[in-house]
C-alpha cells in the first residue's frame, strides 16, 4: 500500500471539516471510529492519512465546534469527540455552502450547447 | 520504519517547528491510541516487522505528512488566541479606561489647536463661559456627551475586532465588550462651565450608579452592543471555507 497519500489535496480542502462535523452530528466517536465510518460512508472513496484528522479535530475544537473528553469505550481508554450546539449551526452553514457550489459546478458541468461562449 | 519510529519521527519533526508540546502530546497520544486500534483491527500483537511497519505507517501517514498536517491546523500564533483570559477579560479594563484617557488628550489637543488656529476667541482657559463663542460652548457640550458612549465604544470595537482576527469564540468578544460595558456604566461625569473665569471643573470618576442614573445603564449598553454588533456582523462566515466558494 502506497505510504505517501496526501493529506489534503487541493480540490478537497474544507472537506475533511465538513466530514467530521456531520458524522460527530450523528453520534459521539474517536478517532478510529471517525475513520473507517468515513471509509464505510463514502464507499472508501476517500483516501488519506488517518493520522491527519487528529489536527483538524483539535482546531474544531478550539472554535468551540466540538468537545473532548478520555472515556472507556469496548474497554479501552479512547478520547470521544462530540458536536457542540456552536458545531450543529456551523454544520448546518456548510452543508449550505456545499450543495451551493456542487450545483454551481454541476451547472457548468451539463453546460448548455445552444449558448455561444462570448467571443472578443 | 517502525510503528514506534513513526511515532518518535513524528514527535522529532512536531519538535523542530515548534509546535508547542502540550499540542505536540496530545497529538502523539491521539496517535498512539490509532495505532493500538489498528493492531486490534488486524488482530496483530507488535512484533516491529517491516510488513507490520509499512502497513502502519500506510495507514496513519508518514511522519513529515502528520506533522504537515499538524502544522497546518496548529494552535493560532497570535497571542490573543494564545492568551484569551489576559486579552479578553483582564486588558478590558484598562483598555476601557485608557480610551477615556485617548479621548481627553485628544478633546483638549483638538481645543488648544482650535485656540491656536482660530485665535484667542477660541481659548478657554481663564475665560467665563459667557465669553466663549457659541460654537465652542456646543463643541463642550458634545464633548461631555460624546465622553460617556465614543471611547467605551471604541475600545469594545477593537477588542472585538483582536478577537475575531484571533479566530476566538464568540464568548470571548461578548466577554470583552461585556467587561467594556460595566466599566462604561460605572462612568461619571460631572462638568461645571466657568460662570466665573477659573472657576469650572472637569471630572470624571467610576462608581455604581446604575440605580438612580438612566445614563449609566446606557453607558453600559453601548459597549454590548458594539459587540453584538460585531458578532451578528461575522455570523455567515463560513466554517468551511471551500476553495470554490465564492461567497467566502
Amino acid at each position: 500500500m502506497n505510504a505517501t497519500k496526501r493529506t489534503n489535496p487541493d480540490f478537497l480542502n474544507g472537506v475533511p471539516e465538513l466530514l467530521l462535523l456531520r458524522l460527530l452530528a450523528q453520534q459521539p466517536m474517536y478517532g478510529y471510529e471517525l475513520v473507517q465510518r468515513i471509509k464505510l460512508q463514502s464507499g472508501a472513496a476517500l483516501e488519506f492519512g488517518e493520522g491527519c484528522i487528529y489536527p483538524i479535530l483539535h482546531r474544531l475544537e478550539r472554535f468551540g465546534l466540538l468537545t473532548s473528553q478520555r472515556e472507556s469505550v469496548g474497554g479501552r481508554s479512547r478520547v470521544v469527540y462530540r458536536l457542540t450546539p456552536d458545531g450543529e449551526r456551523k454544520l448546518a452553514e456548510s452543508v449550505s455552502a456545499w450543495r451551493h457550489v456542487v450545483r454551481a459546478v454541476g451547472r457548468v458541468l451539463e453546460g448548455d450547447a445552444h449558448v455561444e461562449p462570448a467571443r472578443a | 520504519m517502525s510503528n514506534r519510529h513513526v511515532l518518535e519521527a513524528v514527535a522529532a519533526g512536531l519538535r523542530r517547528q515548534g509546535v508547542s508540546e502540550a499540542e505536540a502530546a496530545r497529538l502523539l497520544e491521539e496517535l498512539a491510541d490509532h495505532v493500538a486500534d489498528l493492531f486490534a483491527e488486524q488482530g496483530e500483537t507488535m512484533n516491529d516487522s517491516v510488513q507490520q511497519d509499512d502497513r502502519i505507517a500506510s495507514r496513519l501517514g508518514r511522519p513529515d505528512v502528520l506533522v504537515a498536517a499538524a502544522l497546518a491546523n496548529r494552535r493560532p500564533a497570535s497571542v490573543f488566541a494564545r492568551h484569551p483570559v489576559l486579552s479578553f477579560v483582564v486588558a478590558p479594563i484598562p483598555v476601557a479606561i485608557l480610551s477615556w484617557v485617548a479621548f481627553l488628550f485628544l478633546c483638549f489637543g483638538a481645543l488648544e489647536l482650535a485656540g491656536w488656529l482660530l485665535g484667542d476667541a477660541y481659548v478657554i482657559e481663564g475665560r467665563a463661559v459667557s465669553d466663549w463663542p457659541a460654537g465652542l460652548v456646543q463643541a463642550v457640550n458634545l464633548l461631555v456627551v460624546a465622553i460617556r458612549f465614543l471611547p467605551p465604544a471604541a475600545a469594545a470595537a477593537l477588542l472585538c475586532w483582536c478577537a475575531r482576527r484571533a479566530g476566538v469564540s464568540w464568548r470571548w468578544t461578548l466577554t470583552a465588550s461585556g467587561l467594556v460595558g460595566l466599566v462604561a456604566g460605572m462612568l461619571l461625569v460631572q462638568v461645571s462651565l466657568p460662570v466665573e473665569a477659573g472657576q469650572g471643573s472637569f471630572q470624571l470618576g467610576l462608581g455604581f450608579p446604575f440605580y438612580h442614573q438612566w445614563i449609566n445603564l446606557v453607558q453600559f449598553l453601548v459597549p454590548l452592543a458594539v459587540g453584538v454588533a460585531f458578532l451578528w456582523g461575522t455570523r455567515h462566515r463560513p466554517l468551511v471555507k471551500l476553495s470554490t466558494d465564492e461567497r467566502a
